[in-house]
């Protein structure tokens, strides 16, 4: 048998092939796409290794890329100038934006099942207060959101939604851990 | 270090937080809203459209089942069927291909 040569190239994958709109449904600008496009395998491939899903960093690819081409938008309306260097701003919006989707994961592995029934506790003493924020959340959700909630607190997986709802796992699993944050934010407050 | 062991591991179980905070909220929606006179409650047939296709579901009884504790039962009970009949379709296409699988290692 061969051994593997661990200094092989990395060729171009189709799999970084981007959607020129993101998963918030917001168009990414042609100009900010073809940039995006030339940086993806190596940008996705290192925000794969910090998130360790390769789904999720696409998509989180394609947010950043959809948020810097509504930045130079905002720019060119206000007059201000132009961004100089397009690769090295993506990247840097790129990064950022996986900082802060780590921050939310690592804070939600931190709690722990304790914490979570003391707030649950402290919550209890507030009725009104507790179904105005629970409505709320889920008032705030857009209908396939709250369906996939639904279907979550049934015990479905991302693939079984997949079945039912017809959207990507990688989707699926965006949308949840949104309102699972939401969520979370609100059981904080209520809390309070 | 290897690159893998610092990738998160996945593992099918959930972490404690997000049962916990899914058990806050089912239990919360199952209970906190009662609704005895059922006023505003769409009928069954509505529910159970809902259940079946949740990408042209009526954002109006998926607010509703939300915001009503008998609602909310009912609509769950409709997709603990709908998930035990996907999952009982998804295990018998898996048995069917493993058996596809056996006849042709006889055949060869």
């Amino acid at each position: 048998m061969r051994p593997m040569n661990p200094r092989r190239k990395a060729r171009c994958n189709p799999r970084f092939l981007l959607n020129s709109v993101d998963l918030l449904g917001r168009e990414i600008d042609p100009a900010v796409l073809s940039v995006a496009q030339e940086i993806a395998p190596r940008a996705v491939s290192h925000g794969e290794k910090l998130l360790g899903d390769p789904a999720l960093a696409i998509s989180l690819f394609e947010e950043a890329a959809a948020t810097v081409s509504k930045t130079i938008k905002e720019k060119e309306a206000s007059g201000k100038p132009r961004i100089r260097d397009m690769r090295g701003y993506l990247f840097r919006t790129y990064l950022r934006r996986i900082s802060v989707e780590r921050k939310a994961h690592l804070a939600l592995d931190d709690a722990t099942e304790e914490e979570w029934q003391k707030q649950a506790r402290q919550t209890d003493d507030s009725d009104i207060e507790r179904q105005i924020l629970v409505k709320e959340l889920l008032e705030s959700c857009d209908t396939l959101t709250r369906e996939i909630l639904y279907r979550k607190l049934e015990g479905c997986t991302g693939k079984e939604i997949e079945k039912f709802c017809g959207i990507p796992v990688n989707a699926v699993n965006l949308r949840f851990s949104k309102a699972l944050r939401r969520l979370q934010r609100t059981v904080r407050a209520g809390g309070r | 270090m290897p690159l893998a062991s610092k990738r998160r591991k996945k593992t099918g179980r959930k972490s404690p937080t997000e049962k916990a905070l899914l058990g806050y909220l089912k239990q919360r929606l199952s209970n906190d809203f009662p609704n005895p006179t059922r006023i505003g409650c769409p009928p069954l047939e509505a529910l159970e459209r809902n259940a079946k296709d949740p990408i042209h579901a009526d954002e109006s009884v998926s607010k509703h089942v939300g915001r009503c504790s008998p609602c909310y039962r009912v609509y769950s009970r409709l997709l603990r069927e709908e998930l035990a009949r996907i999952r009982q379709q998804a295990s018998r296409h898996n048995s069917n291909r493993d058996t596809h699988k056996k006849n042709k290692k006889v055949v060869k």
